[in-house]
């Protein structure tokens, strides 16, 4: 229940960062999911048992489930490499990382109309005007 | 022995890297001895059996018994022998070659081209052929795309053309291990397969496309010329001697059950004498001397393969003798041409029409590989021309197609005759332009630049190739026992071969005497023809129907693209999160009932934690500078790090922390290049709210519903009662990642590793904002940074050695308690992430190691000690050393690996992104445009400087 909870206001938050226009923000939502998806693998292991996973000071009965934990750990790291990669995304290209406030320019199509392809005129719709 | 060829080559390509950094373009004169000595044992093992060997070691077990099975016979030995000694030769003549750049590409590149080559002829299971195949088509790629911008888009198209042989090559292969479910060769050819007539026209069909595709037969020419951009080396050995005979090969290979086929015998014939036909036509109206010879290759390669199609036992005696003297020529005057290349300055024969050319060995050199290529007595070519007529006249065909297809070939000889001398000329200086040209250059005599003779080094292996030519022109007995092999493994009858220079007056000697003569006359009027065929281009072009394919797969790429592109990443985000919300409502409608929740699965102190995570989070969407953004999610970090402790998982916790406090370290490094505040309106937005409800309750009940229902897992009951028992290891979780799942973490280190490189490139390609200028009034002691950060240094000098030993204990005692690589590594770099943040100048900061190495390493480590668990049987097994009495476990050389693998992405994230000097290393500024990175730092630097000097 509490474990669900938890899980459940992580992804709320998760989502509601990700609908903004700031590349930071939607990084620090990825770090909330990110979050929530390690509760949820925990959550898959039972949340009855949580005694440490240690030979031989544990007895296996009560012992959490260990395999959860291994996965955890290391979705921990890889997440961090990808927050950091994320984060250089953010601050490269342009002068911020909203990108509400850009022209829609400078796009897919403009960089492989270097490859000699033509380029494909863009749609914008009312939501993508600054 | 064959394994032991295989070796020799492999040998090279390992020590192609570290020669080429100590040796530069020289390397090549020691490269060349394994390739000559995977030759020389090939010789010795097919001399010293009866007629064929062949080795099986087992690869694949569960599909179909694919073993990586070798078999020699006289077929594989010829092209074996070829791609060994050639590749050797060209390695050899390439030191003098090559420039100072790019060595070590080239190296490696021609190295693996021999080793894959050598395996695709020693082949006897389709799937290692069917490897080794694809193979050379990606070196083929990465051996033209080296040699720059311009040539990009050549190998691509060379790619794109070959990539569809190979998946021919797939469809053949993929049919014949179907109908006879087995994948050696030797056992395809002899089954029954062959007698049924769809299959056999399918297969007909896609080896042919295959080996079109990779002999460079029409429809697929064009990548052949096109691929000319590559030097002149990877010319001569891939795209004549080596890479294009694969498709020559191919056929031969299966030419024992498909000769006499009539679709067989209609594709190769038709295809190849048109190629053949086209390609020396076209090779007359080429001013670049490689490019002349690549149509040359083209147009050669299509009389071998007219030749197979024939399929008499005389006309793959000629398409192995031929082979084998195209080889021969063909890499000599690549490699000639290459010299004067190197030594002019230009391929182009109008432009060498003003140089004085004094290089008497490199134009013998053409001479006679030209009178070779042209079938002049007494050379090789000569003995294969006459013997490929011969084949033409006694084919087994009506006689009116008999003559028509004589006709023609003589035509094309008659035209190779005339390039070849064509050739001669243009290397010679001698070319003449139709008389009408006035703006072609044309050599006037006066003025002309001496062009002066390459060191014997230099020419010396193209000079071995066409004495060779002409030695077996003279005595081609010496080849009789060899190509009799051949042609008995082709055909399996054993002919009595005959192969000699002087046959009697026969048929073809007199078609040979008319093409020598009228070809001699055409040569003549070389100015004549030109003007008649050079305004004369054909109407298509083959490379224009592949450049159009390549861009219109790139447009429909952009299309397809561009319905989804945009900036705006919410709506690429809402995709999933509706579909989540979409998922819990069908979960919730179909499902009628949940087994009982276990209970005792919430406790009280949970609720904190929640409350906690409930602030956090709510903090963090409600933050209105990004650096209150990172410092509330900070708070959610640490919750969810008190979860991963209540849940009983203390290395989860740890590395949770951990992590956490990097991730603010980085992205406060980060954080002065982007606005303070950020720009939307502090309105609660009603979408993203709706959204967010939407997908935190499906998330709920999600988890809800599947948490706590059922007992412990199986695997997880086996680990808890046995996991130590097996290991030794009393950490469960560490004994899961660097023993049960230790391929999961090596493959988890190496997405480390690449984000590290793509963190690199990012920078270098896109270069980051500039920082944001503070203002800080010079009076504030805020504006000296090595006074303020006289605390923290002075503690960071205590703290920093004591948390470094603190991570060695925690990785070497991961074993048994809580730590392990991913910990120590993280607290080793949050050791560092200190020292960073104490140094009172992004330049001070004192690590410079070099961090991708150190990443390299890790996961090289981590893939060692996984290779060394094959000693007992399996990818990654620990195994129990004992080192002088000191009992040591390999998974923890392993985890070692893991420690270095994290730590040198810290340490890459802290310098690249942290010191301007770091980011510039990253991005490969060249030192005086330095300055252009903006650097608020520079002041104190120079403050801190003349301290140090006062003091």
């Amino acid at each position: 229940m509490t474990l669900a909870l938890t899980v459940a206001i992580l992804t709320a938050g998760a989502v509601y960062l990700f609908t903004k226009r700031e590349m930071l923000r939607i990084i620090l939502g990825f770090v909330l999911i990110g979050h929530a998806g390690n509760l949820i693998l925990f959550a898959a292991g039972g949340t009855d048992r949580r005694t440490e996973a240690f030979h031989p000071s544990a007895d296996p009965s009560v012992m959490a489930d260990p395999l959860p934990q291994a996965f955890v750990l290391t979705a921990i790291v890889i997440a961090f490499s990808i927050t950091v990669f994320m984060l250089v995304l953010a601050v490269t290209g342009d002068k911020t990382d909203d990108t509400a406030q850009k022209v829609e320019e400078l796009d897919v199509a403009a960089e492989s109309a270097s490859d000699g392809v033509r380029r494909i005129p863009r749609k914008t719709n009312g939501q993508e005007r600054p | 022995m064959l394994l032991l060829a295989v070796v020799f080559s492999l040998v090279a390509v390992i020590l192609a890297v570290p020669l080429s950094h100590w040796m530069g373009r020289y390397a090549g004169w020691l490269l060349w001895i394994p390739l000559a000595a995977s030759a020389w044992t090939l010789s010795q093992a097919f001399a010293s059996s009866a007629g064929e060997v062949i080795e099986y070691y087992p690869w694949i077990p569960d599909f179909f018994n694919v073993g990586f099975h070798l078999r020699l016979d006289g077929l594989s030995l010829i092209f074996g022998l070829l791609v060994t000694v050639i590749g050797a030769g060209v390695l050899f003549y390439s030191a003098k070659y090559l420039g100072t750049t790019k060595i070590t590409s080239f190296y490696l590149g021609m190295t693996t081209f021999a080793l894959a080559m050598l395996v695709l002829v020693l082949a006897n299971d389709v799937m290692l052929l069917y490897v080794a195949w694809e193979a050379t088509t990606l070196v083929s790629f990465f051996l033209i795309a080296r040699s720059g911008s311009h040539a990009r888009k050549p190998a691509v198209r060379t790619l794109l053309v070959t990539i569809l042989g190979g998946l021919a090559l797939l469809a053949a292969v993929a049919v014949m291990i179907a109908a006879t479910g087995t994948t050696v060769i030797t056992e395809i050819l002899v089954s029954d397969l062959w007698t049924q007539s769809t299959p056999v026209n399918w297969l007909i069909i896609t080896l042919a496309i295959a080996a079109f595709t990779k002999s460079a037969q029409f429809p697929f020419q064009s990548w052949l010329p096109d691929s000319m951009v590559a030097i002149s080396p990877v010319s001569a050995y891939l795209h004549a001697a080596a890479m294009v005979k694969a498709g020559i090969y191919l056929l031969l290979l299966f030419s024992p059950v498909l000769a006499g086929n009539t679709l067989w015998l209609v594709l190769l014939v038709s295809s190849g004498l048109l190629t053949a036909l086209m390609g020396a036509v076209s090779a007359l109206r080429r001013y670049d001397l490689k490019e002349l010879l690549a149509y040359s290759t083209m147009s050669q390669l299509g009389y071998l393969v007219a030749l197979i199609g024939l399929g008499t036992p005389a006309a793959l005696t000629a398409a192995i003798v031929h082979t084998i003297a195209h080889a021969l020529f063909k890499s000599a005057l690549f490699l000639a041409v290459g010299v004067i290349d190197h030594e002019t300055g230009t391929r182009d024969m109008r432009m060498l029409t003003v140089r004085r050319m004094v290089m008497p060995a490199t134009l013998l050199v053409i001479i006679l590989g030209s009178a070779s290529m042209a079938g002049v007595p007494p050379l090789l070519g000569f003995v294969s021309k006459e013997s490929l007529f011969a084949a033409f006249l006694d084919a087994d065909l009506p006689d009116g197609v008999m003559i028509l297809l004589t006709v023609i070939v003589v035509l094309i000889a008659i035209c190779t005759f005339t390039y070849s001398g064509r050739l001669v000329l243009g290397a010679m200086g001698r070319y003449r332009s139709p008389k009408h040209w006035i703006n072609t250059p044309r050599g006037t005599g006066a003025n002309r630049h001496t062009a002066s003779e390459a060191s014997a080094t230099f020419w010396g292996y193209p000079a071995v190739n066409a004495f060779l030519s002409l030695i077996l022109g003279i005595a081609p007995f010496m080849l009789t026992g060899i190509v009799a092999a051949a042609v008995y493994a082709v055909t399996g009858v054993g002919l009595d071969l005959e192969l000699a220079l002087w046959h009697g007056v026969t048929p073809a000697l007199l078609l040979s005497i008319l093409v020598i003569g009228l070809g001699a006359v055409a040569v003549w009027y070389l100015p004549v023809i030109e003007a008649f065929l050079v305004p004369r281009p054909l109407s298509f072009s083959g490379l224009g129907v592949v450049e159009k394919l390549r861009q219109a797969t790139i447009e429909i790429g952009a299309t397809v693209s561009s319905w989804t592109s945009g900036l705006n990443p919410g709506r690429h985000l809402a995709v999933p999160s509706v579909l989540l919300a979409v998922l819990a409502l069908a979960g919730f409608l179909t499902i009628d009932s949940l087994p009982a929740q276990q209970e005792h699965l919430t406790r009280w102190s949970d609720w904190l934690l929640v409350a906690v995570v409930a602030v956090g989070v709510i903090a963090t969407i409600r933050a209105r500078t990004r650096v209150a953004a990172i410092a509330v999610l900070g708070t959610v970090g640490f919750a969810v790090t008190l979860w991963f402790f209540a849940l009983g998982a203390v290395d989860v916790a740890l590395t949770q922390l951990l992590v956490e406090v990097l991730t603010v370290v980085v992205m406060v490094l980060l954080l002065h290049r982007l606005p303070k505040t950020f720009g939307t309106t502090d309105k609660l937005s009603k979408v993203g709210l709706i959204a967010a409800i939407a997908a935190g309750t499906a998330a709920f009940a999600g988890t809800y519903a599947l948490t706590g229902r059922r007992g412990m897992s199986e695997p997880a009951q086996y680990l808890t009662e046995q996991g130590t028992e097996v290991t030794g290891g009393n950490n469960l979780v560490n004994v899961i990642l660097v023993e049960f799942r230790a391929l999961d973490t090596l493959g988890e280190l190496t997405v480390l590793g690449v984000a590290g490189v793509a963190v690199a490139a990012l920078l270098a390609s896109r270069t980051p904002n500039p920082v944001r200028q503070a203002t800080i009034l010079k009076t504030s002691p805020l504006s000296d940074p090595f006074d303020n950060s006289a605390y923290l240094r002075t503690f960071s000098k205590i703290a920093v050695p004591i948390l470094i030993v603190f991570s060695l204990i925690l990785l070497v005692r991961g074993h048994n308690e809580p730590g392990g690589g991913f910990v120590a590594a993280l607290l080793t770099g949050a050791a560092f992430a200190l020292l960073y943040l104490a140094a009172p100048t992004d330049d001070a900061a004192p690590i410079r190691w070099p961090y991708m190495g150190l990443t390299g390493a890790g996961v090289a480590l981590g893939s060692a000690v996984g290779i060394y668990g094959l000693v007992d049987g399996s990818f990654l097994k620990p195994i129990y050393l004992d080192l002088f009495g000191f009992e040591l476990n390999t998974s923890l050389l392993f985890d070692v690996g893991v420690y270095f693998a994290v730590l040198g992405l810290i340490l890459g994230a802290f310098n690249m992104l942290g010191s301007e000097r770091g980011l510039a290393k990253a991005i490969e500024v060249a030192p005086e445009s330095k300055t252009d990175i903006s650097n608020p730092n520079t002041k104190p630097t120079e403050r801190v400087r003349e301290r140090e000097r006062v003091k």
